[in-house]
């Protein structure tokens, strides 16, 4: 009890832990060059045009760069594997939290298309520029119509808008 | 070394509800992962919304992003790198009992950090002098389509403030980690907090890894 604080109610014991798990300096050196090269890889992605690949290019090569600081810097590789699991949920749940708004963004589009009186707020806005010529150099005047626009469409529904 | 009577080299305070020190550690570790978590999910809602509004204005993002400087977003993509890597080696110098190589990891980090701000500050004022800002504070008119461009600049500033926030709190944390060190509470069988810190530190990265081409690399 010699080595307790006088205001603890319950009394600690203090031990020794187990010996840690120490990777060699190379394995460091190792990695950041990599990483380093991986920076470079994004940056020389970004100057090629491939269209609609430019996208998921850029995501693989971060998705890389992250595994790598994760398995190495945050040294799951060699902890406990539910830790991993625990980690990987979260990207799955990412993944979910990205598929509906791209259900709803692309189901959007189908929907007001049938419905003939599709405006999306881009186009509310070159029309607004169009009726009110003035309006094409006051940036206010442009962002005013965004913001009412869609409203006023949305709400006429049956009637043809073109 | 009054601070140190509790913790005698190698040995530190079990608490009645485990029955080992790794138990302890693990379950310490677990709580961090879960909260990490709860921080890529943070942000996971933010990249949702960059998601949304490439999606309807692809051309306005290639427009906006060309307002964003790629040498100051590259320079602080290594800064934090760097930063990833001497924190990793803080940990293993407390697994090396060698706590004058952690002060000096640590040092080094918290210098990478303060250089993360610094450029982030002279980007921040570029933005606000050009008035490319979110919404209706968006005054530029060289852009094309400021109608569409502001939402571009709302999302850079809260996916970045809020990335420079966590920044900000990962200097806090490495600091008391710094002067923890400075009173000798780590050694090779005991780092908990410092490794704790590090995965914070390490996600702060791994979400800059994904905002740098995201933001400043749109082709």
């Amino acid at each position: 009890m010699s080595d307790n604080n006088s205001n603890e109610l319950v009394p600690r014991t203090y031990v020794k832990g187990d010996a840690p798990h120490v990777l060699p300096m190379s394995v460091y050196m190792g990695t950041i060059g990599l990483l380093m090269f991986l920076t470079f890889i994004t940056w020389a992605a970004a100057q090629i045009d491939i269209g609609v690949f430019n996208l998921p290019l850029a995501l693989l090569i971060a998705s890389v760069k992250a595994f790598v600081v994760l398995f190495i810097f945050m040294h799951i590789a060699w902890d406990n594997k539910l830790n991993f699991v625990i980690i990987m949920s979260s990207f799955l749940f990412l993944g979910l939290f990205f598929i509906f708004p791209w259900f709803d963004m692309e189901g959007r589009v189908m929907v007001d298309t049938q419905r003939r009186n599709f405006l999306p707020r881009d186009e509310a806005v070159q029309q607004h520029v169009i009726e009110n010529p003035a309006a094409a150099n006051d940036v206010s005047q442009q962002l005013r119509p965004k913001l009412q626009a869609p409203v006023k469409e949305k709400l006429n529904f049956e009637g043809p808008h073109h | 070394m009054s601070a140190n009577t509790n913790l005698e080299p190698g040995r530190f305070p079990l608490a009645g509800h485990f029955s080992t020190p790794a138990q302890q550690i693990d379950a310490g570790k677990m709580g961090m992962w879960g909260f990490l978590v709860t921080e890529v999910l943070l942000f996971g809602g933010l990249f949702v919304a960059y998601g949304i509004y490439r999606y309807l204005h692809p051309q306005a993002f290639i427009d906006a992003h060309g307002h964003l400087n790629v040498t100051m977003g590259t320079l602080n993509t290594v800064v934090l790198l760097v930063s990833s890597l001497t924190v990793a080696l803080a940990i293993r110098a407390a697994q090396t009992d060698n706590p004058g190589q952690v002060t000096i990891h640590l040092v080094i980090t918290l210098v990478c950090a303060a250089t993360f701000m610094v450029v982030k500050y002279f980007e921040y004022s570029h933005k606000i002098h050009a008035g490319l800002l979110p919404g209706a504070y968006f005054t530029n008119a060289t852009v094309p389509n400021p109608d569409q461009a502001h939402i571009f600049f709302g999302i850079y500033f809260l996916m970045t403030g809020l990335h420079g926030i966590h920044v900000l709190i990962g200097m806090g944390v490495l600091f008391w980690l710094l002067l923890k060190n400075l009173k000798g509470h780590f050694c090779s069988e005991y780092y908990v907090p410092l490794e704790i810190g590090g995965l914070y530190w390490h996600l702060v990265d791994v979400i800059w890894i994904f905002l740098f081409p995201l933001l400043y690399l749109i082709g």
